[in-house]
């Protein structure tokens, strides 16, 4: 994983600018201390020293030859305890009291090279030499009225060597811990980063197919938080693809009822059309094919328009209107009438003083499917009734079988396969479609032998599903 | 000629059966529906073979299928219904064949003659005016008098008798008779119905843009 890598890479470096960076100041402070701490003790010696000396040189005569006055400072010099470290001599090198160092304190301690450690003009300053180190503190002292040098030596070889392997030492356990933090942060980084690779599994199963997977959300992280949008996002996405299958599911199945629906017809045209075109046919005959031709086109026609409407009714934009339930019975007279008057059986209309909110034409068409049900199935008499509560359709016909009404309204449904009854059984699926996008569903009632009522509930307002259709439109 | 049932509810698809039946000179008897059928079984009216829908109102094809082959009527299926299931209940059931609609009249005819033969119920003896046609012995009489016809002209004569007052058209005559596969021209069809009219004197008319029909006196 590319992203890992970088990040366990990049941490890694960091890590070991940081430790390296701490190891070398963490060195250098300690080194400072200590070598100020050693100059402090030999500057303290050094003053002790030198008061000592001073001392010793009160009591001197003050007139005394040069050879006495030598040998007295050399051998006071001598008699100063601690004396093996220091050394003793005239700023012009003319005298030499006494030199223990085994160095020239005077080259050592020019101005340029070392520096002074305190107010007093006490100078000093750390001299390799031969593999040792030396740590030299000097300044001028006045004897007899001549300046002379008093060096201190001391050797600190010891000290610098502890230096080194302290250095050695903290550069060892520096590398160490950067490894151990190296290590943990890899851990703790495949630890954390571990949801982007689930998060990839579950994307990569998502996509295959698999729309019902989910991740498992730990935590509550950034990544935890896109594993759950992701989860919502398979949620919407299955939900959406369930939907469109069973939208084609639902139109596969009319379409092979459709073509089992064509058949029939097909198979009779087909035929007369090959009598027609191939047999010796009288005329009679030949008036038959024609009219048996003609017929089961209307029949295909009828069929193909109402399964348009069917079809187009899904996902239709709808205008609901407000309509008098007495104006809406009135424009249905002129329609059912005739047919009724027709196929000589009685209809009333009738309407109370409600107010609708429908589709004027759809209903329509429902109301004139369910009159010719009515009619098909034999009734006398059919009532339509428009009222607040809804549009009821009522027969005296045949009724329909109790085992058979919850399938009535599929596509395609045919109660009883008569000859006489030219339908296809799609008639009461249209009534409950308009029904549905009326936010209602057909509410059947039937006894058989005595008839059918059939209701198209309806409340007064309109119906919000319609509001959000729009919405979703837009 | 065989006596055929022909056991359809649809007027139009039922009218049309029998007017191709008669045509080709089988005389046909139409049921609307499984009672009617039934009906006419029990009156004890004996059919050759029958021409059954599998979606019939009063009583289903299926149900109807045992009624006619325990009288020992052969049955061709003419149904809707395309599923396996279906077509293995209606040939398991013990009918002959199983045709899915929408069928072709042409195919329909020769499945029929191939159920007629296999069940030794097409007739072996055909009349055609004054034509005397054995198709076991494979012999010709016009009156009395017998016609020499080659086994290529005697064959050709069987199909349009068999297929009297429908145009043929030339490119089934050729692979019904000379075999799919010869390649002979049409030309050779029109030679050979040529000096079948002249030995038989029948009636064959050619159909422009078809083919032949052999024309009977209705």
């Amino acid at each position: 994983m590319k992203l890992t890598k970088r990040i366990v890479l990049l941490t890694a470096m960091i890590l070991v600018a940081a430790m390296t960076l701490g190891c070398i100041t963490t060195f250098a402070f300690a080194r400072i201390h200590v070598l100020q701490s050693v100059q402090a003790a030999a500057l303290t010696d050094y003053t002790v020293f030198r008061a000592a000396y001073a001392t010793t040189l009160i009591d001197m005569p003050k007139e005394l030859p040069d050879n006495a006055a030598r040998s007295l400072r050399r051998m006071r010099f001598h008699k100063t305890a601690g004396s093996e470290e220091y050394a003793l001599l005239r700023d012009d090198r003319s005298e030499i009291v006494a030199n223990n160092t085994g160095i020239d304190p005077l080259a050592a301690l020019t101005e340029e090279k070392s520096r002074e450690c305190n107010e007093d003009g006490i100078r000093s300053r750390y001299l390799a030499m031969d593999d040792r180190y030396l740590l030299v503190i000097g300044t001028r002292v006045l004897l007899g009225g001549d300046y002379y040098m008093l060096a201190l030596v001391r050797d600190v070889t010891k000290i610098m060597s502890g230096l080194s392997s302290l250095l050695v030492r903290t550069a060892a356990a520096c590398t160490l811990l950067t490894m151990i933090a190296v290590c943990l942060s890899v851990l703790l980084l495949n630890c954390s980063l571990r949801p982007i690779g689930a998060l990839r599994r579950g994307t990569e199963r998502f996509r295959d197919g698999n729309y019902a997977h989910r991740i498992e959300v730990r935590g509550k992280d950034e990544l935890a938080a896109l594993a759950e949008q992701f989860n919502a996002m398979a949620a919407a996405i299955e939900q959406h693809i369930r939907m469109v299958e069973a939208t084609s599911e639902e139109r596969r199945l009319l379409l092979s009822a459709l073509s089992h629906e064509m058949k029939t017809p097909v198979t009779a045209i087909t035929g007369y059309a090959h009598a027609l075109t191939r047999a010796r046919l009288s005329e009679a005959q030949r008036e038959e094919a024609i009219r048996f031709i003609d017929s089961e086109c209307r029949r295909l026609e009828r069929l193909s328009g109402k399964l348009m409407q069917l079809i187009s009714l899904r996902g239709a934009d709808l205008s609901h209107e407000t309509t008098d339930a007495a104006d809406f019975a009135a424009a249905l007279r002129p329609i059912l009438q005739p047919i009724a008057a027709e196929e000589g059986l009685s209809l009333t209309i009738t309407a109370d003083t409600a107010s609708l909110c429908i589709e004027r034409d759809l209903m329509t068409a429902a109301v004139t499917n369910l009159f010719d049900n009515a009619k098909k199935a034999g009734a006398a008499h059919i009532g339509i009734a428009i009222e607040r509560n809804g549009i009821r359709v009522t027969d005296d016909g045949r009724g329909i079988p109790a085992a058979e009404i919850a399938h009535i309204t599929k596509p395609f449904y045919v109660l009883d396969k008569s000859r006489n009854a030219a339908g296809f059984g799609l008639g009461l699926a249209l009534v409950q479609r308009i029904a549905e996008l009326h936010s209602s569903t057909l509410h059947i009632e039937s006894t058989e032998g005595l008839g059918t009522r059939i209701t198209i509930p309806l409340t007064a307002q309109p119906p919000q599903n319609d509001i959000k259709r729009k919405d979703a439109a837009t | 000629m065989s006596k055929i049932f022909v056991i359809e509810d649809e007027l139009a698809i039922n009218r049309m059966l029998c007017l191709h039946l008669g045509i080709c000179g089988y005389p046909a008897v139409p049921a609307y529906d499984g009672k009617e059928a039934l009906l006419r079984l029990r009156s004890g009216e004996r059919f050759d073979l029958a021409l059954l829908d599998a979606m019939l109102p009063g009583m289903d094809g299926f149900a109807l299928l045992p009624e006619l082959r325990s009288r020992g009527i052969p049955v061709i299926f003419l149904t809707a219904k395309a599923d396996l299931a279906s077509k293995l209940q209606g040939l398991t059931g013990g009918a002959e064949d199983y045709i899915v609609k929408p069928f072709e009249m042409p195919e329909l005819l020769v499945r029929m003659e191939k159920v007629l033969a296999r069940t030794g119920r097409a007739d072996t003896l055909l009349t055609i005016g004054d034509l005397r046609i054995n198709t076991g012995q494979r012999t010709v009489f016009r009156g009395n008098t017998p016609v020499a016809l080659t086994p290529l002209e005697f064959d050709l004569l069987l199909l349009l008798v068999r297929n009297r007052n429908i145009a043929l058209p030339r490119e089934r005559l050729l692979s019904e008779v000379w075999g799919i596969l010869a390649d002979v021209g049409t030309r050779t069809a029109d030679v050979h119905i040529a000096q079948l009219r002249k030995k038989t004197g029948l009636n064959i008319v050619s159909v422009p843009k078809i083919g032949y029909r052999l024309e009977t006196e209705a």
